[in-house]
């Protein structure tokens, strides 16, 4: 039998997507040169529990993936689970916004395969290929999301994700009109 | 006993907010009655404000990419990796 599929976050099982999230985690930041690393527990099980306040009214079943992993982003960086700062000889400044760069790297492989099911159009539409931005643009997006905060920055980090996969995988784009 | 004046309501912010609304609402029916003065061909300023009515938009819904246990870790490692090989440190 091969291993049951779940969604890497918004499972509807809150301790599966917390066994995701550490083993993200910790694989990132293995990957990154890290030796140790120091979590702050509390912080992370916040994270997980933002389905109870979650920043759109009619919550994370009813959204779409951007506003998904919108929200995981602008709750993760606002609560800042990682406290170990990234290698500053490969990161420079950026070091310490280590929790912008998780959220935004699990976010992007989050809605990689990702699938929208659209009312309008009455179907189930992939996002098949990945989000690729330029090295310059994640340099910016890094520091922008690094002072996001859920009730002020929700819609804008949403907008991002859904204009950056829509620039990945221009068919799933609603006609542009205006 | 405490007195009753500690107990009176206080303005809220709405009703502070509401107000300033009532004000900024004189201040640009002044500045249209002005420009229509000049010219009666201006049409703004004749309607009160007003608070944007709720409106229903349809929604689309959708879950994240479906992994198992051991692809989480995979894509966490292929991620790191992608990026250090664009910051030039892989």
């Amino acid at each position: 039998l091969s291993d049951p599929k779940f969604n890497i976050l918004f499972s509807g099982n809150p301790r599966a997507d917390l066994v995701s999230l550490c083993r993200y985690i910790d694989e990132f930041d293995a990957a990154v040169g890290l030796k140790q690393l120091d979590i702050n527990t509390t912080a992370l099980m916040g994270v997980i529990g933002m389905n109870q306040q979650f920043p759109w009214p009619p919550g994370p079943e009813k959204s779409s993936p951007f506003k998904k992993v919108a929200g995981f982003t602008t709750n993760f960086v606002s609560t800042h689970p990682i406290l170990t700062p990234f290698p500053e000889d490969k990161f420079g400044s950026l070091s310490s916004h280590q929790n912008a760069i998780i959220a935004y790297a699990l976010s992007v492989d989050a809605l990689h395969g990702a699938v929208i099911k659209c009312e309008r159009r009455h179907k189930e539409i992939p996002l098949a290929n990945r989000i690729q931005i330029s090295l310059h643009y994640w340099q910016d997006l890094i520091v922008a999301l690094s002072s996001c905060i859920p009730s002020q920055h929700f819609f804008c980090v949403s907008l991002i994700y859904e204009a950056l996969a829509y620039q990945a995988n221009p068919d799933v784009s609603y006609e542009r009109l205006i | 006993m405490p007195s009753l004046s500690r107990h009176r309501k206080q303005p809220t912010a709405n009703s502070t907010r509401s107000e300033a609304m009532k004000t900024a609402q004189v201040q640009i029916e002044e500045q249209f009655k002005i420009l229509r003065a000049a010219d009666p061909a201006v049409v703004g300023g004749t309607q009160p404000l007003q608070i944007a009515k709720e409106v229903h938009f349809h929604n689309a819904q959708g879950g994240l990419r479906l992994v198992n246990a051991g692809e989480v870790r995979d894509l966490a490692r292929f991620s790191a990796r992608n990026l250090l090989k664009a910051l030039g440190k892989a």
